[in-house]
């Protein structure tokens, strides 16, 4: 009878990953090769099951895009298509929700075309919003979710607008208050004082200008550290 | 004061001696060396710069560098003879035989630090003898005629180090044989 002692030699041989040399070390041993052929057919039939179910059972919810950059109190449309294997499926409630926050902004109901459609009023917090939309069937827990966008809801600034009042009375300092009357005056239409300074705006218009800079910079010392010159020496030896 | 008084005049006339020498020279035109440098003179943005104008650095530099102990043992023969104090002489120095090593190194600098080197090592074998030299000494006025520098100069290049390479075998490049006047200089 044949004695199988090849545990050691085996380990060391997965370890560089040859498959060739795995097989050989087992000494040909018929039984464990077949529960490892036995084993890697099992992982592959649950991986292809797997794969198809999770492809065959999702509905695709798809959310047309969404503008990135709008006004407090402007009215946002999210309009979306549920369907399943081409058909679209009818009275199905959708939600459409904030990322950041996880909130459920609303629900809406597809109609007889899978179309769904949902209108929000824009309200300003600061940070951008991540909208996407889902579909989580009645007692299933299967859910589709649709793409995410990104929007930025802007304060809008009028010289009689509560907030900026607040914002002047709120202000330690005097240069503060001259700091947004100034933006108010010019109709800006984001506040920027010290107290309303949006980091998504603040990103969005210092990093294309530092990349900027640093560009030129470069450029500049590349063209200077590549220019070289030369000195003629001379001596006796 | 004889040194002051006439070295620039032979560099001048040497200079051109080497330089048609260099320039005539059409191999040295070939070399990897003169055509790796006259690329390093295109990226220092210096367009002009061709194989003659670089003769002409060559030249410059190496004269710069041989004039003086080429020709020095030959003033030192003209000092001797005014001390004499003849009153009207007529001499020869004694022919200087010499054999120079100058060497002419072409740096490439970014940011003023040596980043490449090209060195082109010469030897020079020269002999020099001024003739016709005239001494006057008319009521305490002394004036010194130097005749003519008669000679011949001999170039070659010795060896070459590039950043590619070295070249160590001899070329040479010529010999010329000249004879041009000195000035005349009161003391």
């Amino acid at each position: 009878m044949r004695k199988y002692t090849s545990n050691q030699s085996s380990t060391k041989e997965l370890t560089k990953n040859n498959v060739m040399k795995l097989l050989i070390s087992f000494n040909g041993c018929p039984v464990h090769l077949f529960k490892h052929a036995l084993s890697l057919i099992a992982i592959f039939t649950l991986v292809i099951i797997g794969n198809e179910q999770f492809v065959w059972a999702q509905p695709l919810l798809e959310l047309a895009p969404l503008p990135s950059l709008v006004q407090e109190e402007q009215e946002i449309t999210f309009l979306g298509r549920i369907s399943f294997e081409g058909q679209p499926l009818i009275d199905q409630s959708i939600d459409i929700v904030d990322a950041v926050t996880d909130q459920i902004m609303g629900t809406t109901i597809s109609d007889s075309n899978g179309e769904f459609i949902f209108t929000w009023i824009a309200v300003s917090r600061g940070e951008a919003y991540y909208f996407y939309a889902e579909f989580t069937p009645a007692g299933a827990p299967v859910f589709s979710r649709s793409v995410q966008y990104p929007v930025l809801v802007t304060q809008t600034v009028g010289e009689e607008t509560p907030d900026v009042v607040e914002t002047e009375s709120d202000s330690p300092s005097g240069e503060n208050s001259e700091s947004t009357n100034e933006i108010s005056e010019s109709n800006s239409e984001l506040v920027v004082g010290s107290d309303y300074v949006n980091p998504d705006v603040l990103l969005l218009v210092i990093i294309p200008i530092a990349v900027s800079v640093g560009y030129i910079i470069y450029k500049s010392k590349r063209r200077y550290t590549t220019r070289p010159s030369i000195e003629i020496r001379g001596g006796l030896d | 004061m004889l040194l002051i008084e006439l070295i620039p005049i032979i560099k001048k006339e040497l200079f051109q001696v080497l330089e048609q020498t260099i320039t005539n020279k059409q191999d040295v035109a070939k070399l990897e060396a003169v055509s790796t440098t006259l690329d390093w003179y295109k990226e220092a943005a210096e367009q002009n710069m061709d194989f003659s104008s670089l003769s002409n650095k060559i030249a410059n530099t190496i004269i710069d560098n041989v004039v003086e102990p080429m020709v020095e043992p030959l003033l030192e023969d003209i000092h001797l003879k005014i001390e004499d104090g003849h009153a009207e002489v007529r001499f020869n120095t004694s022919p200087f035989k010499s054999e120079l090593r100058p060497y002419v190194e072409f740096v490439k600098k970014i940011n003023n630090a040596d980043v490449a080197k090209i060195k082109i090592k010469f030897q020079i074998n020269s002999d020099l003898q001024i003739k016709d030299i005239q001494v006057k000494h008319v009521e305490e006025n002394t004036t010194i005629n130097f005749g003519n520098l008669v000679g011949s100069i001999g170039l070659s290049i010795i060896s070459i180090n590039t950043p590619l390479g070295n070249y160590e075998d001899s070329i040479s490049l010529g010999s010329k044989s000249f004879s041009f006047p000195l000035p005349e200089i009161s003391l």
